[in-house]
Parts: structure tokens; C-alpha cells; sequence
């Protein structure tokens, strides 16, 4: 338990020395995580399939695509997300610097989830790693980009995050791989990684951060935020429910299904944002079933089993977690398990009652209940009268229909006839909602996230004439010089600054002379 | 739970669709708009005889302000709920991206007394425009603004949507132990833990504005006479009790000689030679308070002011000088027009002394060096930062008002009050056409098309993530 609190330390002393602080440091610990992701591509490909039974091709495309995505756009992008942004100024603003400065929150703790064990990490550890101001650009102007911070007794470095980093030990080949990478490439003070368990998880909680992101259940989630409240610690919690996944009759049933049947099965089912559940008409059902069953065969093969592209469960307490939920269900297809192996085939389950135990929590597996409804009125409403999911998904070719839908449901995010895919789009915030979540990364996303916006307003030591109407002792007139100059909107463009700034002037002379 | 009624009640208000339309959200704010115009005098009159509130003060921080936001919100309303589109990458192109604006649905506000009407309208005004349904819990302390809370702001708002609550310490426990989907707090830490802790039994996100001790450094360089006015205008406005007040001053020997003459004409300026006739001076707002505050003036020794009358609840603006840190004055958030000076030989002590405490509201400047107010700006950790004036950038509402660490956490105002009370849902409206691209992504797998995943990646290695 002492290196839970060791590793923390460590990382709060390197932040405040002031190491993380410039832009190019950062760039580089960046630039050095996708080195590491080239150079160690097939180890990481291998522990990912160690732990998931995943092969190369979607441990690819699902965990190492996405990690050198989000590199590149934070390289290229960082410069410009971490410079100060001026805001609009107002009448009585007009002569000052008003923006809003990017600054780093302090120590940052990242709990990665097991079923994609390295994007989990790496995603937010980007961001993280990213977040911050940049000294080189002058935050007032007149000043120099000069090295501040030369004397010895400054201590406080505030211009990156230091970062622990705890990736699940549920996914313990991904897990170890991390903990012995991420030291060779980045400065492992400022970022340590922490394994363990359960144990050690509530012992590192105990500790102060100044931003926790966790991954994972709803359950664990209430958990994190009641240790993150009694330091008043910030979260991001992107945790999972039921997403729904409604059909509308008036669709392309071939395609639709095909999307779904690549979304939900992908990763043995065990995917947050997965079609958990799918509503629709009763008289589609048998129709979806059997596209859904020729998509398959599409996919795997006649056996399962043999597909070198079907994962398997992560260990034996999911999978009879899982098949648990097929009692007493009817099983249209699929249904097959091997304890062994953990493997568990694609099952479908039609005609599936609202009340049923596989309707009650998430599945995060490969088994697919259908729910007939008899209108998208009573698909929303039983989407209403259950927690707000993370994702939520629908298929049709009416427009309206979605858009009906989007503006009278809650989720995370939407994807439309397609499922997963709002995942992939990095200019959309990632996240959840309710019971799903809190905050959200990806992109810019996760560079705000782990900033903390600092207004500033630095005025003139002059002007004091214009100051004069808000001190004591007070008049009517003086109100209503202060009315003037507060109640009035200039959003008028550069004309109408120069006008402005003219008024300003006057304003400050007859104020002067009239209170004088 | 005396409370689960009304919770239940709004949530099937907030189902049922009723705050999703622009045109309801502008009736409701035009309705609060009427509240400040029609009820103007009311308020005042609250203000003053709960804490004998300055009418200009109180015009100017709890009308004035909250019009401005209103007047913004109602102005920008329409752009600020419409989809935001966002650029798209390679695999997405045909398709419709755009962030949704979605309401959270029943938002709780719990509010202080140090401006307790300003804080109760202003995360208000973005929570309706927002298309929440809101509980307001003014606070308690002061009991006439209170009343006034309770029994008209119903009268203008639609009670199936918002409802006022008026409660103590325990049946707010009571209140927190229901399902909120937002939480909106503003007091001190201690409290916003406890907020915080209920808040985590159901996953409600929380803004916490909460409070510190906001550091006002006065560099060498500087006009002494305009920084004494705007310090002592931001110390004693409201006899201190003001969340962003500047806390305690940081400057050299020097200064200090020069600054408190200074300081002693402003406030003589300001509230004439006796400052408890003056009406432009505040009271304590509670016994308790009083106590608290006056316990203060043992630290340091009094160079101005020091005067206290326990019936009235007054104590003059006050400066203490020969402080040190280790004074009770330096230990806890004055909230009080007490205003000590610590003398530091550098700006780099005062940095450091600044980083000993925890992170305030916000850090204050003076200095007509740009470099001095940079490296202060640079080294230390706030809410928000202020140059050259004290209290003014909370009038900005294009700035995002809130704290940091332990002073909280979430940012406010304008703009930013409305996406505080709003859910960002990404959405991605797809193509059903075009199919074909998508084997790429289907199993089963094979070298070709693992190859022409990474082939398109590595083109768009400029800034865009392309799984197809």
C-alpha cells in the first residue's frame, strides 16, 4: 500500500519541479508513445490477444488505430489548443486583455477497463499528457517569451499534468505490457504506472488528485466519485448501461443488420457502447433474426468456434455471469458455450419480456434480446423509464423519425442507422450521461478535460475617471451610468469597436467632469 | 422522504417534453426579466434589512448582473440550442455530425447568502434556457430575501417545471438524499464535500463554487492611489462578504508604507470619516458570522479601522499590518472587511507564499509591469486571474467564472452557464448507402484488408483518425 502513496508523491514532486513544463516536453513525451506504439506493435498485439483471445487484425483496427489517431491530432494540434483564447469584451472592457488561459489540473489519476485494455489507457493518458498552457506565447502582451522560473524558490510548475496510470488487472498481459513500456519511452516519474487489484485501487482512492478518469461500471463508478469528493477531485467517468437499438420497419433491413451484427459481436459483445438490446415491431422480428443469422455465417463461418476473428470471454466469472442470462429464455440462435475456453457463440433472443434478467443489467456479451415493441411512441417511452444509457442507436429512413427520436430520448451519444461509429469521429465529445457517465473525451476533447480554464482580466492601472461611477459614496446618477455600461450588447464588428471605443472615451470624460 | 413528491413530480414534468421548446424557455426567462423589473424595489428592500445591504451594491450585483445574463441568454438562446456540426473525417463525410443539446432534467440549485439573489438567478437563467426542470433552495441565513424567494418567484415561473424550497441544514440533507440529474452548489468546501458525497449515490454531475483565500499582490510599479480605491472598493464591498473579494495583500516594506495612506483616503472616499453612518456600508449578515469575523482582529496589529459594534453587527473596514502566516486572520477565508497585509521582499516569495495555501478563487494583480503580472499569472494556480482591479471580471460574462481544487470545481456565466446545465451528445447520422466500404471493417479478416486499414491511416496521418 506504501507504493500506492510513494507513486503518488513522486508524481506530485516532479510535477511541481517544473519538468513537464514546456510545450516541447510535451510534444515529445507524445512523439515518444508513438514511437512505442510502432516499435512495439506486435507485443502489444499479443498481449491484447492474449488477454482477449483478439486477433491482429481487430486489435489493429479497434486499440492501435484509434491511440495513433488521437497522437497525431494532439502533435499537431497541441500548439494550438494550448495558446491563450481571447473572449468577446464588453463596453466597460474594451481598453483590457480579457482571455481565457489553458492551464494543467496537477496529478491526475487514469483507472483503464479491461475490454480494450490499451486505447483505454492510452486514450485519455494523451490528453492528460497534453493538457496545459504554453509559456512561449505571451499570456499579456509587452511581455517577453523569456524563460520564467529562474530562481531556485519557485517551485510550482504549471504548465503539465503528471499522470498515474492504473490499467486493469482484469486484462493482466495488456496491463503488465503497459506498466513495462510506458517507463522506456516516458519520464516515468511524471507518469508512473500502479498495478493491482481491488486493493490496491481503493488504497491509491485514498489519495489526492486534481482530476480522476475512470472506465468501467456504474457501480465502481459511485465509488470513485465518493473518494474523489472528500478531496473535491474533479471526474470523468465513462461508465456503460443497456443501449437500446431501435428498428424501424421503414429501413433497409439487410444493412441494418449487418451493422448491428458487426457491433455487437465485435470483442465477444463486450464493447460499452454495443447494441445491448434491439426494439422493434413484432413483424420484423423473424426477419431480423434471420439476417442477423446470415451475417454471421458471413463473418465466422459455419463454426464458430474455429473463426480465428470471434474473441472469447475474459474469464470464467463473466462468462457464467453471461450465459446465466439465457434462463429461461427462448434462443433463436446460437446459445453454445464452452466453459474451457470460455466461449460463448452469438445467441439471439426473441420475444424477450421487459422484466427478464437480461433486461435488467448490462450484457457485455455476445447475446442479443429482442424486445418487440408495436411504435417508436412506445420504444421511446421504454427507453425513458430506464437509466440513461451510453450510447443509443436507430435505424430507419425516415428522418424524422430520428431526429424524433434523438430530441425526446437521453443517451451518451447517437449514432444512426450504423451502430458504434460516433466512437471513431474525434471532433465528438465521447462520453456518458446519468447513469452512463460523466464528462467526455477523444480529440480537443480530452486536451479540455484535464485543463483547467483560467479566465483573466487584466485591465489598465488608468482610466480610473471610468471607475469613479462604482464607488461610494453612491447617486441615481451613478446607477444609471453603471445601467449604461453594463445593459448595453456591442457585437457590431470592427466599426463598431472603433465607435465604441470612442464612446468609451467620451463616456470617461463626461463621468469624470459631472462626478468630478 | 418529505421531498420525493416534488422530485417525481418535476421529472414527469421534464418527460413529458413541456421545457423542450425555445418558445417556453424564452416565456419563462422573459418571466424572471419581469421578476427583477416588477419586484426591484422588494428586492432592495430585503437586501437591506437583511444585511443592510447598500442599495447601489445591490443594485448593481444582484439586478444589473443577473439582467445582463438574462439579456445575453435571451439574445443568443436560438444559436445556443441548435446542433453544432462538426468537421467530419474521411470515413464520415456523407454523414451528418453534430453535437445535440440536450437537457439534463431535474436540476437542483442550493444557494449561499452573500448575494443571494444574484446566485440564485444566474445558474437559473441557464438552467431553464438549458430546458431543465429546476429546484431552488435560497439559503436560510437570510430569512427576509428567503420569504421573498419562496413565496414570488413561484408567481412569475410555471410550478409544474421549478419549484422554491426553503429548508435548513437538516431537511437539505433530506433534499440531497433524492435523484437530482445536476447539481449546482454554491458555499464552502466543507459543505460542497458533503453535496459532493450525496451526489456520488447517484452519479449526479456537480458544479461547485466554493471559495479560498484570494491572494492580492501589489507589485512596486504601480499607481498607489488607484490601486488603493479598487483594492478597498473590492475588500469592503458588501462588508467583505463577497466570494471573490481580495483576501489578503502581498507587497513589499515599501509599498506597505505607501499603501496604507492610500488605503486610509479611499476608504475615508468612500464612507466619510465614520463609516458605520455611511449607507454605503454593509453589516455582518448573522450573530454567528460576527462572532467569527471579529475574533479576527486580534491577528497583526490595526492600522485602520479596528472598531466593532456587536448590536449592529458592524465592524469597520479595517487593514492590519505585522501579519504573519501563521495568524489566525491567515487561516481561514476572512469573509469580513478585514484586509491584512503580509509584507514579501519578492515577487517570488509572494509566489510562494501564494502556493503554500490552497488554490483560491482567483489571484489579483497590480503592477503596470506586464512582466511581473505574467510571471505571477504563470506560477501560481486560481479559479480565474485578475490584473489591475479587483471583483470586475465576474461582469464579463464571455469569461468562465469558477474554481479550481478546493475551490471548486465547473465554471459559470453566460454562455458557459447554459452548457454547464446541458448535455453534449455526440451524434452521427449515417449513410444507409455505400455498404460496400464497409467490409473493410468486417470479419472474416485477411492481410489485404488489415493492409488497406493501415494504407488509409497512414495517408490521413495529418490530424484525422480514419476506421472505416
Amino acid at each position: 500500500m506504501e507504493r500506492m502513496k510513494q507513486a503518488v508523491e513522486r508524481a506530485r514532486a516532479a510535477f511541481k519541479s517544473g519538468r513537464c513544463r514546456s510545450l516541447e516536453f510535451r510534444i515529445r513525451q507524445l512523439k515518444a508513445l508513438e514511437r512505442m506504439v510502432h516499435e512495439r506493435e506486435e507485443e502489444i498485439l499479443a498481449a491484447i490477444e492474449a488477454d482477449l483471445h483478439k486477433c491482429g487484425h481487430n486489435a489493429y483496427s479497434h486499440e492501435i488505430l484509434g491511440v495513433l489517431g488521437e497522437l497525431a491530432l494532439a502533435v499537431d494540434k497541441l500548439p494550438s489548443w494550448a495558446a491563450p483564447q481571447p473572449v468577446k469584451r464588453n463596453l466597460l472592457t474594451l481598453r483590457d486583455e480579457a482571455y481565457v488561459h489553458p492551464e494543467p489540473l496537477g496529478v491526475v489519476l487514469i483507472i483503464g477497463a479491461w475490454n480494450y485494455p490499451f486505447v483505454l489507457v492510452m486514450q485519455p493518458l494523451i490528453g492528460a499528457i497534453a493538457a496545459g498552457g504554453d509559456p512561449s506565447v505571451p499570456a499579456a502582451l509587452g511581455a517577453v517569451g523569456e524563460e520564467r522560473g529562474g530562481s531556485p524558490s519557485c517551485r510550482v510548475c504549471l504548465l503539465g499534468n503528471a499522470v498515474v496510470v492504473k490499467p486493469s488487472e482484469i486484462s493482466e498481459h495488456t496491463a503488465q505490457l503497459v506498466a513495462d513500456l510506458l517507463p522506456k519511452y516516458i519520464d516515468p516519474e511524471l507518469y508512473p504506472v500502479v498495478t493491482g487489484g481491488v486493493a490496491e485501487t481503493t488504497e491509491l482512492l485514498t489519495q489526492r488528485f486534481d482530476h480522476i478518469f475512470y472506465t468501467g461500471n456504474s457501480a465502481v463508478g459511485k465509488i470513485v466519485m465518493a473518494a474523489a469528493a472528500k478531496h473535491l477531485t474533479p471526474v470523468t467517468l465513462e461508465l456503460g448501461g443497456k443501449s437500446p437499438c431501435y428498428i424501424d420497419k421503414d429501413c433497409d433491413l439487410a444493412v441494418a443488420c449487418r451493422r448491428i451484427t458487426w457491433g455487437k459481436y465485435m470483442n465477444c459483445g463486450q464493447t460499452c457502447i454495443a447494441p445491448d438490446y434491439i426494439l422493434c415491431d413484432a413483424s420484423i422480428q423473424d426477419k431480423v433474426v434471420e439476417n442477423i443469422k446470415t451475417t454471421l455465417q458471413e463473418f465466422y463461418g459455419e463454426d464458430v468456434k474455429r473463426s480465428p476473428d470471434y474473441e472469447r470471454i475474459i474469464n470464467k466469472r463473466h462468462f457464467q455471469r453471461v450465459l446465466a442470462l439465457l434462463e429461461g429464455q427462448k434462443i433463436a440462435h446460437g446459445g453454445e458455450a464452452d466453459e474451457a475456453s470460455c466461449f460463448i457463440a452469438p445467441t439471439i433472443l426473441t420475444d424477450v419480456s421487459p422484466e427478464a434478467k437480461v433486461m435488467e443489467e448490462e450484457i457485455f456479451g455476445p447475446v442479443l434480446p429482442i424486445v418487440t415493441v408495436r411504435s417508436v411512441d412506445e420504444a421511446i417511452e421504454f427507453i425513458n423509464r430506464r437509466e440513461k444509457p451510453l450510447a443509443l442507436y436507430v435505424f430507419s429512413n425516415n428522418k424524422k423519425l430520428i431526429k424524433r427520436v434523438i430530441s425526446e430520448t437521453s443517451s451518451g451519444g447517437v449514432t444512426a442507422n450504423d451502430v458504434i461509429m460516433h466512437y471513431f469521429l474525434a471532433t465528438l465529445p465521447f462520453g456518458g450521461v446519468g447513469n452512463s457517465g460523466m464528462g467526455a473525451y477523444h480529440g480537443r476533447h480530452s486536451f479540455e478535460t484535464f485543463s483547467h480554464r483560467r479566465a483573466c482580466l487584466i485591465k489598465a492601472l488608468k482610466m480610473e475617471g471610468a471607475n469613479k461611477l462604482r464607488y461610494p459614496p453612491s447617486s441615481q446618477k451613478k446607477v444609471d451610468w453603471a445601467k449604461f455600461f453594463l445593459l448595453k450588447r456591442f457585437n457590431k464588428g470592427r466599426v463598431g469597436l472603433v465607435v465604441l471605443a470612442l464612446l468609451g472615451v467620451v463616456a470617461a470624460v463626461v463621468i469624470k467632469v459631472s462626478l468630478g | 422522504n418529505p421531498y420525493t413528491g416534488l422530485v417525481s413530480r418535476l421529472r414527469a414534468a421534464w418527460l413529458s417534453g413541456k421545457t423542450r421548446p425555445m418558445e417556453y424557455r424564452v416565456a419563462q426567462l422573459e418571466a424572471l426579466g419581469r421578476f427583477l423589473d416588477e419586484k426591484k424595489q422588494d428586492i432592495l428592500d430585503v437586501l437591506a434589512s437583511d444585511m443592510r445591504k447598500p442599495p447601489f451594491e445591490a443594485e448593481f450585483c444582484e439586478i444589473l448582473l443577473c439582467k445582463n445574463e438574462l439579456n445575453d441568454t435571451l439574445n443568443k438562446l436560438g444559436t445556443w440550442m441548435k446542433d453544432e456540426h462538426v468537421e467530419k473525417n474521411l470515413a464520415t463525410q456523407l454523414d451528418s455530425a453534430f453535437i445535440h443539446k440536450d437537457p439534463y432534467g431535474v436540476v437542483l440549485i442550493l444557494t449561499p447568502w452573500y448575494c443571494p439573489i444574484h446566485i440564485v438567478l444566474m445558474p437559473l437563467i441557464g438552467a431553464i434556457a438549458a430546458g431543465n426542470c429546476v429546484i431552488v433552495k435560497p439559503s436560510e441565513i437570510t430569512k427576509n430575501t428567503e420569504r421573498l424567494v419562496a413565496e414570488v418567484l413561484p408567481c412569475y415561473l410555471d410550478n409544474d417545471c421549478f419549484a422554491v424550497v426553503t429548508a435548513g441544514v437538516e431537511e437539505t440533507t433530506k433534499l440531497l438524499e433524492n435523484k437530482f440529474d445536476y447539481i449546482f452548489f454554491t458555499g464552502i468546501p466543507s459543505v460542497g464535500r458533503i453535496v459532493m458525497t450525496a451526489a456520488a449515490k447517484h452519479l449526479t454531475p456537480v458544479t461547485l463554487e466554493l471559495g479560498g483565500k484570494n491572494p492580492c499582490y501589489v507589485s512596486d510599479s504601480c499607481e498607489v492611489q488607484n490601486v488603493a480605491r479598487r483594492v478597498a472598493w473590492g475588500r469592503f464591498f458588501n462588508a467583505g462578504q463577497t466570494c471573490v473579494a481580495p483576501d489578503y495583500i502581498l507587497c513589499s516594506v515599501e509599498m506597505q508604507e505607501k499603501l496604507l495612506p492610500a488605503l486610509h483616503e479611499a476608504i475615508t472616499e468612500f464612507y466619510g470619516p465614520n463609516p458605520q453612518e455611511s449607507p454605503d456600508f454593509a453589516r455582518i449578515v448573522g450573530d454567528k458570522q460576527f462572532q467569527r469575523v471579529q475574533a479576527l482582529l486580534s491577528s497583526g496589529r490595526m492600522a485602520i479601522g479596528g472598531q466593532t459594534d456587536e448590536q449592529e453587527r458592524y465592524i469597520a473596514p479595517t487593514v492590519l499590518v505585522d501579519v504573519q502566516p501563521s495568524d489566525p486572520v491567515m487561516q481561514e477565508k476572512i469573509f469580513g472587511p478585514i484586509l491584512p497585509i503580509i509584507t514579501v521582499a519578492s515577487v517570488d516569495e509572494a509566489i510562494n507564499l501564494i502556493n503554500t495555501h490552497e488554490r483560491p478563487l482567483v489571484v489579483y494583480v497590480f503592477s503596470s509591469d506586464k512582466k511581473v503580472m505574467n510571471q505571477v499569472l504563470e506560477w501560481t494556480s486560481s479559479g480565474d486571474f485578475c490584473g489591475n482591479d479587483t471583483l470586475m471580471h465576474v461582469t464579463l460574462t464571455s469569461l468562465p467564472f469558477g474554481g479550481i481544487g478546493n475551490s471548486g470545481l465547473g465554471k459559470y456565466h453566460g454562455k458557459f452557464t447554459f452548457d454547464t446545465f446541458t448535455h453534449l451528445r455526440s451524434c452521427l447520422h449515417r449513410n444507409m448507402a455505400l455498404e460496400t466500404i464497409n467490409t473493410l471493417r468486417y470479419p472474416p479478416y485477411s492481410p489485404q484488408k488489415l493492409g488497406l486499414v493501415r494504407l488509409a491511416s497512414e495517408v490521413k496521418r495529418q490530424g484525422t483518425c480514419t476506421l472505416l
